[in-house]
């Protein structure tokens, strides 16, 4: 008798592992689905990360209200970053370092990438015990928003320059950032972080399809794009099977 | 609404709000003795880093429900001219006083309006552009929150 209650009961116990093990299964499944249906916010909680470079995003998302710094030429300046209708692209640079240098070149010969119209360009440096502003005001031509603050450097938590961080303007959260030496790679960023594939590879998306075919290819895009591969990818034209021998019929 | 100041102004600026503090630095055909006063700009949308003092080269990008504030400096001599007779700087602006004649450069569907008065012995001046007349509805109520948290003081924080 005693073992048949220790049997039954190692069955109940088997039984009970089975049943939570299959509910962690299904939640995991249904949370999947959420992100791929876009009903869980999986690109505002994850920064992206882009092709080709290193990121230094961490796990907690960044939320930003506002950027306040002064300019180099002294104007105290409060821009929003929340609750807006455009995006900010915030390209964190600095004086010194070298790699800022082609940067900051392309910058004053206004050669830059076509960035999208809903997306606002701000260079923020270091702040004035850190950066000279007459250097930076050098560096920065008069027709950039170019803000000092080293607030905003270590709220950003920012590692180094240079840094990008792109800030989705309804919510003010960082959606993503990483580094570039090259604007091309800061537009291959804000593809990423906005889910615009359009950006990349230049060409506008047929808005002549049903709208539930182009919320498909911008779920795909998005997805596409956050995993690295961009339009054009190798990985999205595998080669052709054109000859099959009879072993690999078999 | 948060708190923002420099060069002796401070006010509390709504979210989704910029707001620059701004003084022109002295330039090389200055008369001998001119002085450059601070002077503010808010909007509703985003500002060109350069701009005019009465937001030329911002306003023409307005939408009809974008709002552009200016509070010009005009220092202490100005204070003495007849202009500038109303004490304190407005706390409230009414949607009748909007006009478009009331604008530095008119533009199709904007409407301005321009107030001037004395603050603590220095000539300010409001200046407000409208997008068009759907911000009166919707921008003019938040003007009217701002305006009291803006305290401009004698001491200019920084040369």
């Amino acid at each position: 008798m005693t073992v048949l209650i220790i049997v039954e009961v190692v069955a109940l116990l088997g039984l009970g592992l089975l049943v939570v093990s299959l509910l962690a299964s299904y939640s995991g499944l249904v949370e999947r689905v959420n992100v791929v249906e876009g009903r869980a916010p999986s690109r505002s909680n994850i920064p992206a990360q882009f092709a080709g470079v290193t990121s230094g995003a961490s796990d907690d998302v960044i939320v930003v209200e506002q950027l306040i710094g002064r300019t180099p030429s002294g104007d105290d300046v409060l821009l929003p970053a929340s609750g807006i209708d455009h995006d900010l692209l915030i390209a964190f640079l600095s004086s010194g370092c070298t790699s800022c240098g082609s940067l900051w070149e392309a910058l004053r010969e206004h050669r830059l990438p076509t960035f999208p119209p809903y997306l606002r360009l701000v260079v923020v440096t270091r702040g004035e015990h850190e950066e000279s502003p007459a250097q930076i005001a050098e560096l920065a031509p008069t027709d950039l928003d170019v803000m000092m603050s080293s607030d905003v450097w270590q709220h950003f938590a920012t590692p180094g320059s240079p840094y990008f961080a792109y800030v989705e303007g309804s919510t003010g959260r960082v959606v993503g950032e990483g580094t570039a030496l090259t604007w091309d790679q800061v537009l291959g960023l804000v593809a990423t972080s906005s889910g615009d594939a359009a950006l990349v590879s230049g060409v506008p998306r047929d808005q002549s399809k049903p709208s539930g075919d182009l919320r498909r290819e911008e779920d795909v895009d998005r997805i596409l794009l956050q995993a690295g591969i961009l339009p054009g990818d190798p990985s999205l034209f595998p080669e052709p099977v054109t000859e099959f021998s009879s072993e690999q019929a078999l | 609404m948060t708190f923002h100041q420099g060069l002796g102004i401070s006010l509390h600026v709504p979210r989704g709000w910029e707001a620059r503090i701004s003084r022109t630095a002295p330039q090389v055909d200055d008369h001998p003795g001119e002085q450059h006063h601070p002077y503010v700009h808010l909007a509703s949308f985003p500002l060109p880093p350069v701009r005019a003092h009465y937001g030329g080269g911002a306003v023409e990008s307005m939408r009809p429900d974008d709002a552009f504030v200016a509070i010009l400096d005009f220092g202490s001599d100005a204070a003495h001219s007849n202009l500038f007779t109303s004490r304190g700087l407005p706390r409230k602006i009414a949607r009748s006083q909007f006009s478009a004649r009331q604008l530095q450069r008119m533009l199709p569907g904007q409407l301005g309006s321009q107030q001037f008065c004395t603050v603590d012995g220095r000539g300010i001046v409001l200046y407000v552009v409208l997008g068009g007349a759907a911000a009166l509805r919707t921008k003019v109520p938040v003007i009217n929150t701002i305006l009291p948290t803006i305290s401009i003081s004698k001491e200019v924080a920084r040369p």
